[in-house]
């Protein structure tokens, strides 16, 4: 299948009765499930990414297309699995031990997701066990976030604890700079959804 | 040689210390920068223009010629060497002209039993962004005078999380305590004094009511432990001396406060539901105090819930391009159809400088009715166009409200589709915050008998346009009832009645409080309140047609 113009609209317009609708429709007419995923619904979260990147989207617009695009997932992700697709890499994300601001951390999520990444999502409050399971599991990039500067100084502690694991670790969060991931010695920092993503391609050697 | 610092069409010279940051030096010369962030160059909110002169700047050293202008974070800025000149932007700059007296309230009957039965006291509402003040005679029970200032530690931070990260560097604390008590209410206590002829030797007791962090910077202890799990306040009450905390009052006078529920359900939560009684009522009740940091308590006959929702300061004009406090120069109601011919009112001086919380609601709601805005909060470009109102500001679709020549500032007006997108997260965040509550309770919207709003804010919104934007439920407009600054009633009662202090150490533990971030339906509340008015159209029936 070639791009589902529909779908790829309803994506971008986040109408989610609209998403599954059309995603049911095409698993009925027999449409390889990758394709619907990678043809037309990753794209739409892109172009929105972009957008917002361009300063021509916001976050609600966001939040409300990925809100859609999950619609469409749920559908799909039983049938990826069992057709054995490789998602294009598999992340985990979470809030560091103490911090339990998550809106920006389910943002990158989402929007990691609606790259097509497979994405294990820790929640907030994680130590570092959490994150060292998480790898254990598969997870090749492990994302932080952190909204206080109280809770900021356990990034390092996590670097620390995956030291040697392989995995990479991006950061990000209100009091987070790129200055202080060259401190801790994390592999990278982003300031809002749509650029993590593109940090997680490069850490994995993606073309973004 | 010397530091020149020009702001709107004036100059103040100064030398340079070598220490101050050029945030710090525009303080010294007068202006105030606005500081998001807390000054630790996270946000954009404090830039100023630099002209000729050597800096330094985060750690690197820059060196502007003669004519140029170089944009900078005033906060993270230093000048090198004697001879500089910096230029302040309006936008960096806050306005303290002519704050708007959020001091209405109502104080339910109660017996007149004061502590001290001779002299006077003050009653104290402590908020994130605004602090007032009322003087009451002990020996009366009359109160004399009332006044409000904004709350100084916003030339800090604009939000309670940011005010707990600053606690956690040395020195940010006792700065933070020094601009609410010498800055904010010493200033207060010397108006109210010098305007009733009172001797403020005699003013002999002293009340405060106000969020948890607000209360513990206040006595002097660091609100760290509230910012992170479990979010314990270290107590749920304090009190102190006059002498210990350099209040300008009888140095013997005592300084108590109203006791929190919780680290982020504080005392001026416990205030508006001794002033509204909550809990006495029958069915469904919930009690919305509409802030920076929104707080709300759902009482089903007599169990109260309570929770607390990061709403931000965007209601209160901040964070918005051309956003204004409630104060003089401020748009408080807008009103138009398709025609987009504004029909704007403004607090005091009739030329505007910005919009307050109260006229961007009704700018939303119109918008969303006539077609100009759809439910994502974007512009009908081609309407902005056709009617003259479009502007493109810095890549922003923009709505023009009131022309250069016609507003204070000698700039236009607008709206921006950024400003919209602000305003729907805090709404967002206050609407799923009550339904997530109502969700634990086994309720829905509709099921509730009353609602009672409280807050300075509340008294000055339009309910119906509230509603439209998706901010308040859709329910009758008779089941609102608004009670105004109950914070400050509350402090008051606990001057004039001692009784009180029991009352409020009983209701403390009557509420449960629930952390809405490990509720399961938080976030999808928060995604659909996103829209205007939300995606889950059933819960408003009277908007959506």
């Amino acid at each position: 299948m070639a791009k589902n113009e529909a779908l790829y609209e309803a994506v971008l317009k986040g109408k989610r009765k609209d998403v599954a609708e059309i995603v049911q429709q095409e698993i009925d007419g027999g449409t390889n499930v990758e394709s619907i995923l990678m043809d037309s619904m990753v794209p739409a979260m892109a172009e929105i990414g972009d957008r917002f990147s361009r300063n021509e989207a916001y976050v609600p617009e966001m939040l409300i297309a990925a809100r859609a695009m999950q619609a469409g997932l749920d559908l799909l992700d039983p049938l990826l699995q069992e057709a054995g697709h490789e998602p294009i890499g598999k992340v985990a994300i979470g809030t560091v031990k103490g911090d339990l601001h998550d809106i920006g951390k389910n943002l990158c999520a989402m929007m990691l997701k609606g790259a097509g990444f497979e994405v294990m999502d820790l929640g907030v409050d994680c130590d570092v066990d959490k994150y060292k399971e998480a790898v254990e599991n598969g997870a090749k990039v492990v994302l932080l976030s952190a909204l206080l500067t109280t809770t900021m100084p356990y990034m390092k502690e996590v670097v620390k604890g995956l030291a040697g694991s392989g995995a990479k670790i991006l950061i990000g969060g209100a009091p987070v700079t790129q200055e202080y991931a060259d401190e801790i010695g994390a592999d990278g920092y982003s300031d809002d959804a749509n650029t993590c993503v593109k940090a997680t391609k490069i850490a994995l050697g993606i073309a973004a | 040689m010397a530091i020149k610092i020009n702001f709107d069409g004036k100059m103040v010279v100064l030398e340079n210390d070598g220490k101050s940051s050029v945030m710090e030096l525009a303080r010294k010369a007068g202006w105030h920068i606005d500081a998001k962030c807390g000054g630790r160059g996270s946000c954009a909110s404090c830039n100023v223009l630099l002209g000729e002169g050597c800096y330094r700047v985060f750690t690197e050293t820059i060196e502007v010629m003669p004519e140029q202008r170089r944009e900078v974070l005033s906060c993270q800025t230093y000048v090198i060497g004697d001879c500089a000149e910096i230029f302040l932007p309006r936008s960096s700059v806050i306005s303290f002209a002519g704050a708007r007296i959020a001091d209405e309230m109502d104080i339910p009957e109660h017996h007149f039993n004061p502590k001290f039965k001779t002299g006077f006291g003050v009653a104290v509402d402590i908020g994130t962004t605004t602090v007032v003040a009322a003087l009451i005679d002990l020996q009366s029970g009359k109160i004399m005078s009332r006044e409000s200032l904004y709350n100084q530690q916003i030339l800090k931070a604009d939000d309670v999380v940011s005010r707990i990260s600053l606690c956690s560097i040395e020195g940010n604390l006792e700065a933070l305590q020094e601009l609410v008590i010498e800055h904010t209410l010493n200033p207060l206590i010397h108006k109210l004094c010098d305007g009733t002829g009172t001797d403020k030797n005699d003013i002999v007791h002293v009340t405060l009511s106000g969020n948890t962090v607000m209360m513990h910077i206040f006595f002097g202890v660091s609100p760290e432990t509230i910012g992170v799990i479990p979010f314990k306040p270290v107590s749920n009450s304090f009190s102190s001396t006059a002498r210990e905390l350099k209040i300008d009052v009888n140095p013997d006078a005592r300084i108590e406060d109203v006791p929190s529920i919780s680290g982020y359900v504080g005392g001026d939560i416990t205030s508006d539901l001794h002033v509204s009684n909550l809990w006495k009522r029958d069915g469904l009740t919930l009690l919305i105090d509409i802030g920076t940091n929104g707080e709300m308590v759902a009482s089903l006959n007599g169990e109260m819930t309570a929770c607390a929702t990061a709403a931000g300061p965007a209601f209160e004009g901040a964070g918005l391009l051309h956003g204004a406090r409630a104060a003089s120069r401020a748009i408080d109601t807008v009103k138009y159809d398709r025609n987009l011919d504004f029909e704007l009112t403004v607090i005091g001086d009739p030329s505007p400088m910005g919009l307050c919380g109260s006229a961007i609601i009704d700018f939303i709601a119109d918008g969303f009715k006539c077609g100009l805005i759809n439910a994502f909060g974007r512009y009908d470009v081609d309407l902005l166009k056709e009617k003259d109102r479009y502007e493109n500001v810095k890549g922003m679709h923009a709505c023009m409200l009131v022309a250069a020549e016609l507003s204070a500032t000698g700039e236009s007006i607008t709206v921006t589709e950024h400003d919209i997108a602000e305003i729907l997260k805090a709404k967002a965040a206050i609407y799923s915050g009550l339904k997530t509550l109502l969700t634990e309770l086994g309720k829905t919207v509709h099921e509730i008998d009353h609602i009672i709003l409280a807050g300075g804010f509340a008294k000055h919104i339009d309910i119906k346009n509230a509603i439209t934007i998706g901010l308040l439920p859709d329910v009758p407009i008779e089941k609102y009832e608004v009670i105004g600054n109950g914070s400050l009633a509350g402090a008051a009662l606990a001057l004039l009645d001692q009784s009180t202090k029991q009352a409020y150490l009983d209701i403390i533990h009557k509420p449960k409080v629930i952390t809405l971030n490990k509720t399961a339906h938080f976030t999808s509340y928060f995604q659909e309140a996103l829209a205007i008015p939300n995606l889950e159209e059933e819960d408003f029936p009277s908007v959506i047609i």
